[in-house]
């Protein structure tokens, strides 16, 4: 009796076997959370691994000869190799860029590219784009990464990291899109580096700015960081991090963790908040520092012009077109454009006069016609007649002229 | 800066303000009023510029600024005297009663107010100046809605005759005037063009959207700490600053007005607040369609998700006019039929065919680059935790706007003839952007509710069933 009543006992009030929904429940929230911590671990050390090699392998090119500059092809104009490296200027309408085509690369050689340049002409260093493209094998697309880097007399190391296996390579390129002055490119090297070179140099990529372009309203890129976006790196923390609230939640079966998650959602979403705003503001910095220079009146849409990768001869055209249209014509004066760019530059200069100004398709109509960077619109200023790209004549007279650039008055609208 | 264009900036607020502002809302109230009435008065003045345009010829941008400032006056003193002895709901007092009793401790509410201002303040500081030092030259700006707007203010006219080379302010008269009237009002009083004060609303709209959030989602809930973190979400999104500091696109100015329109859905669930809320909701709904082409597109789609179930559960509940309120909603949408030329639209839209190629763009737009941080990472986690929180609010509707505005985006560049413009990466984010705010506010409701209640807290009492 004494027995079945301690039995009893027992099972009245001794420690109660986990129901199996709890086991249910401890086993997944485990799988879950320790799968959300892993794949968080491999987001974050991931990029930091993958790709350096120990071999020490590396692909080099150095320009210390002529001979250095075959196999390359080349958009730009080159000056000769010297003790510093190959001297490229810019050829009007296109940004010097230089491309290697089959460079050989053995899979061992790691995944950081470094770029030694220089801009020997300039007075100090100013901060530009260098941009390195890479294409795969069996692919007609370019991957790229860009990188903005004060560039100036003294040689500059620039590094990307390839998000490609070096043998699956077909072709490089390095393009220097906002140089106006001569480059010198010394060398282009593509190796392994250590862990914490690796390291350091996320954190320097983390923090680069991401320069506002034409096509910043549309979208922003964020900085690639060991050739990955900044998204990966901040799924990483948030998932390790709700990876480990699940895990206290498993074994200590507690809903005070909750907010927690919350506030491991917010951090990461602030951090990069911090970034993106960063980002901002030194944007804001550059430019108004850079317009603040600027006159009212044409430079400044000139230099406008020029920060949208126009080329500045067309955006200092298209300023000098909209001051003299307004200096010379009536108000209701019609006008129309010739341009090999049948997009930005009449969109551009029709905003910068209208409304005074209308503008029409038809040159024959107009009361004056503007003539901007037309390969196939040609004057004859003795005769006064303009040949239409599709050959048709108007005569007119000039009314202004500069480099690429005509003003016209249409002579049939003078005599009605 | 001249006295008229001062009275310009606040004469369309004011306007605004004194219609959204409720007595006895509180801090919640005042935000509400300063946010939602920036958005309404730029309806409002956006409408009448048009009807004085059409009338007369001319802005009169002066007169319209003196009728908003009595109009405000109006309202204020019918706010007053209507509601004289207004007072708090007890169903709404109740719910705050037990929303402090879940509050999160002191320091989080100072975490967070700290984080979302410092967070407003830093934008404002690369914005103001950008603004106003940094050339427009955007290429839809220019080509379009601040094309537009010079024409309107060199010239003090808006061309009604299609056969004008300034129709409808010039350049392609398929997007709407009414962006570019908000343009070019200041501009108009200044007596001259100035793309500083041009660019003014974009930082009003900037503004005035997470004011809306914060202020709807606090009278909702109860509480401030989910007000706040949608609203910070929503403020730091990044291409949301990109859009204040470059302006000239309806991207934002749309985003706002559709964020708004949920906002003031979620506030119409009050006891003492339903139609106005709806009211509400439905002029911010007109304001979407007024901004851009796809406008009354996704306006439609928010109306019938968010707004349509609140109207019909007050018809329901037997108020008072119901033909009021049915008659306001045939209004609205008569006014954007006679107002936005929709030809374009359906002229996409009558062109289906499938354009699988756009996919890895569209990928790229929401989940790898960095124009919305996580949010597309986040969304359908929110989704599924609202799925299993039994206790979540509103969950059916939220989960519902949130799949039909992004299908609607999906669609825009899978199927119809805009599919170019996701391949060259012009507009996948910036489209995302119009909904993404309206998905976070729409979310918010389900998200605080569902975590109350895995968290053992009561849930603020709605005063409406929620589906």
């Amino acid at each position: 009796m004494t027995q079945m009543n301690a039995e009893q006992s027992d099972t009245a009030t001794g420690p109660r076997a986990p129901s199996e929904r709890h086991v249910i429940r401890f086993v997944v929230l485990i799988v879950v959370s320790v799968g959300l911590i892993l794949a968080g671990a491999i987001c974050l050390i991931g990029p930091l691994l993958g790709s350096s090699s120990a071999s020490g392998h590396s692909w080099q090119w150095t320009a210390t000869g002529v001979g250095d500059v075959g196999g390359i092809t080349y958009k730009c104009v080159l000056h000769g190799v010297g003790p510093n490296g190959l001297r490229v200027s810019k050829k009007v309408g296109t940004p010097i860029s230089l491309t290697w085509v089959k460079p050989s690369f053995s899979d061992d050689i790691g995944r950081t590219v470094e770029v030694e340049a220089s801009v020997p002409g300039a007075s100090g260093a100013e901060e530009q784009a260098v941009r390195f493209f890479w294409q795969t094998k069996g692919t007609s697309t370019w991957e790229s990464q860009a990188v903005h880097v004060p560039l100036g007399p003294k040689p500059t190391t620039v590094r990307f990291t390839l998000t490609a296996s070096p043998s699956q390579i077909e072709q490089i390129a390095v393009q220097f899109p906002d140089a106006r002055d001569d480059v010198v490119l010394r060398r282009v090297t593509i190796k392994s580096i250590g862990l914490l070179s690796r390291l350091k140099l996320a954190l320097s990529q983390a923090w680069d700015r991401e320069p506002f372009k034409n096509s910043s309203i549309n979208f922003l890129r964020g900085p690639s960081i060991l050739g990955y976006g900044i998204n990966s790196y901040l799924v990483g923390v948030l998932a390790i991090g709700i990876g480990g609230v699940l895990l206290l939640i498993a074994f200590r079966s507690s809903r005070k963790y909750l907010p927690v998650l919350v506030g491991i959602v917010i951090f990461v979403w602030a951090a990069e908040d911090v970034r993106a705003t960063w980002n901002l503001y030194r944007n804001a910095n550059s430019e108004v520092e850079h317009f603040a220079k600027s006159d009212e009146r044409t430079t400044t849409w000139a230099e406008s012009l020029n920060a949208l990768d126009i080329e500045p001869a067309a955006s200092d055209a298209i300023a000098w077109a909209a001051d003299l249209l307004k200096e010379n014509a009536d108000a209701g004066s019609t006008y129309c454009v010739i341009s090999d760019d049948t997009f930005m530059v009449p969109h551009r200069l029709d905003y910068l006069v209208v409304p005074k100004l209308v503008k029409i398709d038809d040159c024959h109509d107009a009361d004056f016609i503007v003539v901007l960077f037309s390969s196939g619109a040609d004057y004859d200023a003795d005769k006064q007649i303009l040949t239409l790209p599709d050959n048709s004549k108007v005569s007119a007279r000039p009314v202004a002229q500069m480099d690429f650039a005509y003003i016209l008055h249409n002579n049939r609208s003078t005599a009605e | 800066m001249s006295a008229w264009v001062v009275i310009g900036i606040l004469a369309p607020w004011f306007a605004g303000a004194a219609i959204v502002y409720r007595r006895r809302s509180g801090l919640a109230g005042t935000l509400l009023a300063l946010g939602g009435g920036w958005l309404l008065g730029q309806v409002f003045l956006t409408l009448l510029l048009y009807v004085a345009f059409r009338a007369t010829g001319a802005s009169h941008a002066a007169a319209i600024s003196i009728v908003l400032i009595g109009g405000g006056i109006f309202a204020i003193a019918w706010n007053f005297l209507r509601h004289k002895t207004a007072k708090l709901p007890p169903e709404i007092l109740s719910s705050r009663r037990e929303s402090a009793h879940r509050t999160p401790s002191r320091l989080i509410m100072v975490v967070l107010t700290v984080l979302f201002v410092a967070s407003i303040g830093a934008k404002l500081f690369a914005i103001i100046p950008g603004q106003k030092d940094v050339p427009i030259r955007n290429d839809d700006a220019i080509t379009f809605w601040f094309y537009k707007a010079k024409v309107i203010t060199g010239s003090d006219h808006l061309s009604f005759d299609p056969k004008d080379p300034y129709y409808l302010g010039g350049s392609d008269p398929h997007y709407p005037v009414f962006l570019p009237l908000s343009a070019a009002y200041l501009p108009l009083l200044k007596g001259g063009w100035s793309e500083w004060l041009a660019a003014l609303p974009w930082l009003g709209f900037f503004l005035a959207m997470p004011l809306t959030i914060l202020g709807a989602i606090r009278l909702r809930t109860g509480a401030w700490t989910p007000a706040l973190i949608a609203a910070y979400v929503v403020i730091s999104l990044p291409l949301v600053s990109v859009h204040a500091y470059r302006p000239g696109y309806a991207d934002l100015p749309l985003a706002a007005y559709l964020a708004a329109a949920v906002a003031f859905v979620l506030v119409s669930q009050t006891e003492g607040r339903r139609v106005y809320g709806i009211a509400c909701a439905l002029l911010m709904l007109v304001g979407a369609a007024l901004m851009k082409r796809e406008g009354p597109v996704l306006a439609g789609a928010v109306g019938v998700v968010m707004l349509l179930p609140e109207l019909w559960g007050l018809i329901k509940s037997g108020a008072k006019r119901p033909a009021w309120l049915v008659g306001g909603v045939l209004v609205a949408i008569a006014v954007v039929l006679l107002t936005v030329d929709v030809r374009d639209v359906l002229h996409n839209v009558a062109s289906l065919e499938v354009h699988g190629e756009v996919f890895p763009s569209l990928v790229n737009h929401a989940f790898v680059w960095a124009s919305f941080d996580l949010a597309f990472w986040l969304l359908p986690i929110a989704i599924i935790f609202i799925v299993i929180a039994r206790r979540a609010e509103m969950r059916t509707r939220a989960i519902v706007l949130a799949v039909v505005l992004l299908g609607i985006d999906v669609c825009i560049f899978a199927l119809t003839p805009q599919y170019r413009f996701a391949l060259n990466d012009q507009t996948p984010s910036r489209l995302y952007l119009q909904v993404l705010p309206a998905i976070i506010v729409a979310l918010s409701l389900p998200v605080t509710t569902g975590l109350l209640g895995l968290g053992g807290g009561a849930s603020p009492k709605p005063a409406t069933t929620n589906p």
